[in-house]
């Protein structure tokens, strides 16, 4: 009892001592609190530039990008003589069902361009159905032969660069842990430099309940899922005038068409795309989270073929200059067939809440994904042959992607619920380098993230 | 003060809304690091410190509790951590020579104002000081005090019991320095 009255008393005491701090004090709290501002400042627009890279890539390939299987550009080996020189031949003996969708190009425009730059130039556009062929021709072009392909009355033109030159294709909680600098110690307990957390702070500096606070720094999981349209893009800055592989360049003149001779395939048109998985996540600070996880992907695009045949073909690929095929698909409108690609992919990505709302959070997440295709039935264009065919040889199984993502939090009962929009971009090219034509798997869709919280 | 605009103010990072919640508490804060540390340049060191960490970490306060002793917490552990980086600190925690500083029962009535004894808890010893603030100030239990300190329950008891005791004896030599005269002269 004395001693209660003892410790009572020094309590009273203490509770009116009180002193009047120098200005310095202030002005290094200030000064903290301000640099730890400064100091997110460069994150935050690190994440906003990616994310703007990304958005400005994804509407340039939705809106402006007519995508097709690879065909285009090319460097032939022979030499046309000089009275071919700038005189492209544009036949068009091709019987087209829809003469509204050829893309005809006056011929004197080549031979205006080639007359006024003396030098090549050129780009020259060429009716293959319905899209275009440009090829910027080095120093001559060469001539346009019809295609011998004719069944059902499709029948594409094609571009027989004779002139040695270039084509191009047409068609495109824990609690953040503030630095202490005098102590550094990690303890349990009110000592350790854990700061108590709001729910521990209701009992009061003097009472000795709720001291042992819950650690909010763990990994937390959550679960989540994806829908939306997948598609081909050919790069985001638009790199669909990458050269012809050089096997497709040497092509033996037992190909169907000829040397040189370059079919155009079907374009390829979006498909559905979904995804499922599993994450887990921790904060880094008290908006700032980091987020690891495994997915299934499936993505999917759909192109137009003619009849399969099952027989065998000979096509040309990078490893061999020709090989066989047992079955493959006609070039035609015949049928739409849906290119499908199953992957598993390892994403981390970075959260960072741009409101400072509990209860319904904005939250913009950038990361990557390591992904690898398990599976596809894709189709691949030999332009040469003129034929689809399946085939893994020409896939990159190992993907690395980068995507973001805003979404918005609710509050669920027993979980927190994100839902919004992603964008996802395949930074390594769907087929294998050897292609003319890369095909980074573009999608673009809602994400959802379930997140459940302890009761 | 309305506090709860005040935090919100604060977490938007309104300056004069922090520097306001500063200059409310700032007063009594630094009064708490003044009982732990042995100069005031140590305690305004420990204040700013403990500042920082309020401000960072004020996204965790939920209203639930008092404010005040929600950053009073912050200023303990700010000073706790700050003596721990004192390298004499640990031996000061475990000395305890029984003969030095016998137990004792007394239970002078204090005349001292809040400074003076402020001042004389600061002349404890830094292991006496620490327990002794944290007990008899804090109102942490020694079981409390032994797992944030580090050491055995009964050690923080038998220092707080020394310190307690020390302090007494100065307490009372002081009442009669004050009585016959001697205090009033200082």
């Amino acid at each position: 009892m004395h001693e209660n009255n003892f410790e009572k008393q020094v309590r009273e005491k203490m509770d009116h001592l009180g002193f009047d701090p120098s200005d310095g004090v202030w002005a290094g709290v200030n000064n903290e609190i301000r640099k730890e501002k400064r100091r997110r400042r460069p994150l935050f627009w690190l994440f906003f530039l990616s994310g703007l890279l990304l958005a400005g890539g994804g509407y340039y390939f939705i809106s402006g990008k007519n995508n097709s299987i690879p065909v285009a550009k090319d460097r032939l080996q022979n030499k046309p003589d000089k009275k071919q020189e700038m005189q492209p031949i544009y036949q068009d003996n091709i019987s087209m069902n829809d003469k509204s969708k050829e893309n005809k190009v006056p011929p004197n425009v080549f031979a205006g361009n080639a007359k006024a730059g003396g030098l090549p130039h050129p780009f020259l556009t060429v009716k293959t159905g319905d899209h275009n062929l440009r090829g910027p021709s080095g120093h001559r072009f060469g001539q346009i032969v019809k295609s011998s392909f004719s069944e059902k009355g499709l029948q594409d033109s094609i571009l027989l660069n004779a002139g040695g030159d270039e084509f191009k294709a047409g068609s495109d909680a824990e609690t953040e842990r503030p630095s202490d600098s005098s102590v550094g110690r990690n303890l349990n307990g009110l000592a350790a430099g854990k700061i108590p957390s709001a729910d521990s702070a209701g009992g009061g500096g003097k009472s000795g309940e709720n001291r042992h606070h819950k650690k909010s720094s763990s990994w937390k999981t959550g679960f989540t899922g994806t829908a939306g349209i997948s598609s081909i893009s050919q790069g985001l800055l638009h790199s669909a005038n990458t050269a012809y592989p050089a096997y497709l360049v040497n092509a033996p003149s037992g190909s169907p068409a000829g040397p040189g001779v370059l079919y155009k395939s079907s374009d390829l048109k979006p498909g559905f795309a979904f995804g499922a998985g599993v994450f887990v996540y921790r904060n880094l600070s008290k908006r700032i989270s980091f987020s690891a996880g495994i997915n299934y992907r499936y993505y999917s695009t759909k192109i137009n073929t003619g009849n399969r045949v099952d027989s065998s073909v000979s096509v040309y690929t990078a490893s061999v200059q020709a090989s066989a095929v047992n079955s493959f698909y006609r070039n035609g409108i015949d049928q739409t067939y849906t290119n499908q690609y199953h992957f598993i992919e390892l994403p981390l990505a970075v959260n960072f809440q741009l409101n400072r709302s509990s209860k319904t959070p904005v939250i913009w997440e950038a990361g990557f994904s390591m992904a690898y295709l398990v599976s596809s039935n894709a189709l691949y264009f030999d332009p040469y042959s003129n034929v689809y065919y399946k085939t893994n040889q020409q896939f990159n199984k190992a993907q690395l992607n980068t995507a973001t993502a805003i979404l918005v939090g609710f509050r669920l009962d027993h979980a927190e619920l994100q839902v919004g929009p992603q964008v996802q971009y395949g930074m390594t090219g769907l087929v294998n380098s050897s292609s003319p034509d890369p095909q980074h798997l573009f999608y673009y869709g809602l994400k959802i993230s379930l997140i459940p919280r302890k009761k | 003060m309305n506090q709860k605009k005040l935090l919100n103010d604060c977490l938007k990072g309104k300056a004069s809304a922090q520097r306001e919640l500063y200059t409310h508490f700032a007063h009594a804060m630094l009064g708490l690091c003044y009982r732990y540390t042995k100069s005031m340049a140590d305690a305004e060191d420990v204040l700013q410190e403990g500042f920082i960490k309020v401000f960072k970490n004020l996204h965790q306060f939920n209203g639930s509790g008092e404010l005040g002793a929600w950053v009073r917490r912050i200023m303990v552990n700010t000073a706790i951590n700050y003596l721990k980086s004192q390298n004499h600190y640990q031996y000061d925690l475990s000395f305890a020579d029984k003969s030095l500083h016998p137990v004792s029962d007394e239970n002078p009535e204090l005349i001292l104002n809040a400074k003076e004894l402020a001042d004389l808890i600061r002349q404890l010893p830094i292991g006496y000081q620490t327990v002794f603030n944290m007990h008899a100030v804090e109102g942490y239990s020694h079981v409390e005090i032994g797992k944030i300190l580090g050491v055995h329950e009964g050690t923080s008891k038998s220092q707080y019991a020394r310190a307690r005791a020390l302090l007494i004896s100065w307490i009372t030599r002081n009442s009669m320095d004050h009585k016959t005269g001697i205090y009033a002269r200082k």
